[in-house]
């Protein structure tokens, strides 16, 4: 009888904890050049239970003119009224630097400058935190999309990056591509692996550049095997992507694709164009040329979508449980 | 009876004649690529105020050496400038001698430090907290600034509209314009301080006052930015019922114009896609629209600023090829009170449309009016090419559809891509050669004039006929006795086609670059002592100075055979000059000439061997030949059509087929047939066969007028080292039956 019930009790105690497997903490990332929270992000937030803020500090863009590097952050985040900024980062119990470089900055050819970027790179992020009243933070994270090409000088930045934190008992993280499971593994902490803007974007035939299933499951061989402790970004927005003529235009924030005075649905998610207008606040790192839309332009509406996320999650969870200990969403 | 019956039907017939129609619609359509954003009813910035991008630093230095009283040189304070750093200033007090010539100057120092403070703090360097700190220094210290000196009064009211800008605070901003900026005296200085205010407005939403002022001050995507918000059907139509008579409207008119029109153009295009039922579709949404702005158009078409609407009406008409609309519609903007802008625009409408309206038979008329108008555009294009205007760089070739330079260049744009190309089409129709060649002629001297702007360009363009298109048009389809005609109306200044005799007195002729074209044409059709008489006027610097004199100069007369390869020097690694100034052409032709007679004196196997060695000159001068500068301009390995040359060398071979007795003579003959190109399409192809990994030949299966000479070659295969060495022969023996 006492072993029925051992064995019963430790049944339940497995279940629960397959239960809380699926039940991951929730992060998510602020991609933003200032500060301000609308009231939807927040009930959205709230309604999850957000409890990590990935906040991006600034972006790392090449610059010859700069005497050291060659190098300098740019779109640094402004955090604005500090007492807004305070009350803010107060609904999250934690949160974590995120600095964006960008894909040409780092070269096999630079590499020797990698432990000084490293220097300015911690000492610039720690100084944002400390003056924007975020204090000494626990962990950094890094983005930056290598290759084989750039990937052993962008390890090496990693690297000191670490060696850095880790003399004060900090961490080090990562982003990681979907293709970049199949390389090496990088010399940190943690990784997060990157499961949005899977697609061809300038595809006419794409059906969803956000995510799509097919888009994940090549990879997925690598997935259990791969050596790093890794939380799942996965995305929470949607765009309108234009073609014209075939031809990928750019990618349109606030159109009124409802509006049949200027949009007629082909499909669920297809629109032609039916009039001309301007988009003045088109997505320029991704517009080749001009930002109009004319009659007969077709509209891609792409959206993430939860049951798909969570599908893409089960999937991922299959194969190594820990990856769903916690999910970020991306949000823009 | 009978008589009446005359009488009557003479009358009908002549009242038939009166009602036939004089005017028959051109039978021509416009060349499809050129259709550009050149309509302009407002100004895009004032032309007498180049690069406002490099306004700033000027402005400033010009201040400080002005306040100076020109104590301190210019190019200190320029050099200080370019290079400020607040890092710096310690050292700068002690050193710098503008910084030392306002150690006395309390003020302007505190001034200087604080723009130096300012301009750190707003940038994003890696010492965050040193960015930080100077921002909130440049912020203390400018609330400090109370008592300001007369000379900083506007400055300073910068200087704060930046720190504000830097906050993102609008309202201060509109508080510093209201109170001192907007009184500005100094108009350098004022377009500085116009530059922030617009921002702040814009950033309010408030577009239309922000674009009043970027229209102001020239700042052109900051003028487009503010458009966007308007752009269309529904922003003209919400302007146009606010009464709207600002520049917002015309702009907005102007965009719909140069974005949409102008892809609306392109359904004439001779295009697969345009054939597609996606595109059926997405035309029949492009029809819905025009036909939405048209109405607009007319339900505004006797408002006060009535001429933008007609205007618009016009380009739009002249979109669908609506000519005598278009053309009665740009009328009427000419007859109201308009600016020159806005006249050149509805003129240029009404010169395309009457051009496309140009009867199918040329009449006097008409052609003086296109000569006028033709000349018209020559000369505003001039003129706009005369002003400063800083081009993009790598807009060169593509400058004619770039927006922003049509908005600077209008009478330019159109001219090149347009006006011009569509006339030159038509005399071509009408088989006008002389009308085609003053056309192509004076638009290039125009041309010539905007290249001459590029110094990588200056050179090229330096009286170099062979690097224009009025040459090459002559050298491809014209016919040497057109030729000859018009070098006879240049000379003269005479023609019987009207258009050309309003405009033969604007054309030069290049005498040398005419007799070298006539020669080279008469030496491409065989007839080399024609040929000679042009040839031999060629001075030795003409010749030396053409690009295709290289070609002849690095390569050897003497082929181991008539039809294979002939020897050249490479020119980039031999010592020796790589051209000279020899007349290769008219040494060819006394050659030819010389053959041609000998030839016709010899009989049997010697006259077959004069025409073989005659037919290898021949396809060695072709375009199939190493010695193709002999006969063309230019190589391609493309050949619209049979080569002149080598169906002349054929034909001599035909002829030398029967002349021959000896057998090596006759295998020489065929092997001349098989090796000159016959007809477009070549007899065989080498291509790469992945799967064997080797290269293959392939022969027609269709008649080909070489097939009976490779026939008799693989017949003969081992009989000479001719046909057996030789690896497409070899391949043919053994691949065909």
């Amino acid at each position: 009888m006492k072993k029925v019930l051992t064995i019963l009790l430790l049944g339940a105690l497995c279940f629960s904890c397959q239960r809380s497997a699926l039940n991951p903490r929730y992060g998510m990332y602020y991609w933003r050049t200032t500060m301000g929270w609308e009231s939807d992000d927040a009930r959205w937030a709230d309604s999850i239970g957000v409890e990590t803020l990935y906040l991006r500090l600034f972006d790392v863009v090449r610059d010859g003119a700069e005497p050291r590097l060659g190098m300098r952050p740019e779109a640094t985040l402004r955090f604005g009224d500090a007492d807004r900024s305070k009350a803010f980062f107060a609904s999250f119990r934690r949160v974590v630097p995120v600095v964006f470089i960008a894909p040409d900055v780092i070269t096999r050819d630079n590499a020797g400058k990698m432990p000084q970027l490293a220097a300015m790179l911690l000492g610039r992020i720690d100084q944002m935190c400390e003056l924007n009243g975020l204090g000494r933070l626990s962990e950094v994270q890094i983005d930056f999309d290598w290759t084989k090409s750039n990937g052993a000088a962008y390890f090496s930045l990693l690297q000191a990056l670490a060696d850095a934190l880790h003399r004060e008992g900090r961490t080090l993280s990562t982003t990681i591509r979907l293709h970049q499971l199949a390389l090496q593994v990088p010399p940190v902490d943690r990784g997060v692996l990157m499961c949005y803007n899977t697609g061809k974007i300038k595809d006419p035939d794409e059906v969803n550049s956000i995510l799509t299933k097919e888009s994940v499951t090549p990879y997925l061989p690598h997935l259990k095997d791969y050596a790093l402790p890794l939380s799942l970004a996965l995305p929470q927005f949607g765009w309108n992507v234009v073609f014209h003529q075939r031809q990928f235009s750019f990618i349109a924030p606030g159109l009124e694709l409802s509006d049949t005075t200027q949009f007629a649905a082909i499909d669920a998610t297809h629109y032609r164009a039916r009039t001309y207008q301007a988009v003045p606040r088109a997505l320029s790192v991704m517009s080749e040329g001009h930002v109009r839309i004319f009659p007969g332009d077709i509209v891609r509406r792409e959206d993430s979508s939860d049951a798909l996320n969570l599908e893409v999650l089960e999937e991922m969870h299959s194969l190594r449980p820990d990856i769903a200990d916690e999910v970020i969403y991306y949000r823009n | 009876m009978k008589k009446s019956l005359q009488h009557c039907l003479s009358v009908a017939l002549f009242l038939a004649a009166c009602f036939v129609p004089t005017r028959v619609a051109a039978c021509f359509s416009d060349p499809s690529w050129s259709w550009g954003p050149t309509f302009q009813i407002v100004k895009a910035y004032n032309n007498d105020d180049l690069a406002f991008r490099s306004t700033s630093l000027n402005e400033t230095v010009d201040f400080w050496y002005g306040y100076l009283r020109h104590s301190v040189d210019r190019e200190i304070i320029l050099t200080f400038f370019q290079s400020a750093d607040i890092d710096n200033w310690e050292e700068d007090q002690k050193s710098n001698a503008f910084v030392q010539k306002l150690k006395a100057d309390a003020f302007a120092l505190k001034y200087l430090k604080t723009c130096l403070q300012l301009q750190s703090g707003t940038s994003e360097s890696w010492d965050y907290s040193a960015n930080e700190a100077m921002r909130a220094a440049a912020a203390k210290s400018v609330a400090q600034m109370q008592t300001v000196p007369a000379a900083f009064k506007y400055r300073v009211a910068l200087l704060k509209m930046r720190l504000y800008a830097s906050q993102d605070d609008h309202d201060k901003i509109f508080k510093v314009w209201s109170l001192d900026g907007q009184n500005c005296p100094d108009a350098a200085l004022k377009k500085r301080l116009d530059g922030y205010y617009a921002s702040a407005l814009y950033a309010e939403g408030r577009y239309k006052e922000a674009m009043a002022i970027y229209t102001a001050i020239g700042d052109e995507r900051s003028m487009n930015m503010c458009i966007s918000h308007y752009a269309g059907y529904e922003g003209i139509k919400q302007l146009a019922e606010e009464g709207d008579q600002s520049q917002m409207l015309y702009y907005a008119i102007q965009d719909y114009a140069n974005h949409y029109c102008v892809s609306l153009y392109n359904q004439y295009e001779d295009d697969e896609y345009y054939q597609s039922e996606e595109y059926i579709e997405e035309a029949k949404d492009q029809r819905q629209e025009a036909d939405r702005i048209k109405q607009l158009c007319r339900a505004h078409q006797n408002d006060k600023d009535k001429q933008v609407w007609l205007s618009l009406m016009a380009w739009m008409e002249l979109t669908d090829k609506h000519n005598a609309e278009a053309l009665d519609l740009a009328s009427k903007v000419l007859r109201e009170k308009v600016d020159d802008m806005q006249r050149d625009n509805a003129q240029r409408i009404v010169m395309l449309a009457r051009l496309r309206m140009a009867s199918s038979v040329a009449n006097e008329k008409e052609a003086k009016q296109f000569a006028d108008d033709f000349m018209t555009l020559c000369n505003l294009s001039k003129q706009e090419l005369n002003t400063p205007y800083t081009v993009n760089e790598d807009n060169y070739y593509s400058i004619y559809q770039d927006e922003e330079f049509c908005n600077h260049r209008p009478n330019f744009c159109f001219l090149m891509s347009t006006y011009s190309p569509v006339l030159v089409k038509y005399f071509r129709s009408q088989h006008l050669v002389h009308s085609q060649f003053c056309a192509q002629m004076l638009t290039e001297e125009v041309e010539r004039m905007y290249y001459s702007t590029n110094p990588d360009y200056i050179e090229m363009m330096k009286a170099n006929a062979l690097g224009t298109n009025w040459f090459h048009t002559l050298n491809d389809e014209v016919s040497p006795a057109d030729i000859s005609s018009l070098m006879t109306a240049l000379e003269t200044k005479k023609s019987t086609e009207a258009f050309a005799k309003n405009l033969l007195k604007n054309c030069e002729c290049d005498k040398q670059a005419f007799n070298d074209l006539m020669g080279t044409k008469l030496l491409r059709s065989g007839q080399y002592a024609e040929a000679i008489g042009y040839l031999q006027t060629l001075l030795s610097d003409y010749i030396r100075g053409n690009a295709y004199q290289l070609y002849l100069a690095i390569r050897s007369y003497k082929s181991e055979l008539p039809f294979k390869r002939c020897q050249y020097r490479d020119p980039y690694f031999d010592d020796e000059p790589t051209t000279n100034n020899r007349n290769y052409k008219l040494e060819f032709c006394q050659k030819m000439v010389d053959l041609k007679q000998k030839m016709q004196a010899a009989n049997g196997e010697e006259k077959a061997k004069l025409e073989i060695e005659m037919a290898g000159r021949m396809y060695q001068a072709s375009s199939h030949g190493d010695l193709w500068a002999l006969s063309n301009y230019s190589w391609s390995a493309y050949k619209s059509e049979d080569d002149a040359l080598c169906t002349q060398a054929r034909s001599i071979l035909h002829n030398a087929l029967s002349d021959c007795t000896s057998k090596q003579t006759r295998l020489l003959v065929y092997y001349g047939l098989a090796a000159i190109p016959a007809g477009k399409e070549p007899f065989y192809a080498l291509e790469y066969d992945w799967e064997s990994e080797q290269f293959k030949y392939s022969f027609t299966k269709e008649y080909h007028p070489a097939r009976q000479a490779y026939d008799y070659l693989k017949a003969h295969a081992s009989e000479s080292p001719l046909t057996s060495e030789c690896d497409v022969i070899k391949w043919y023996a053994i691949h065909t039956k």
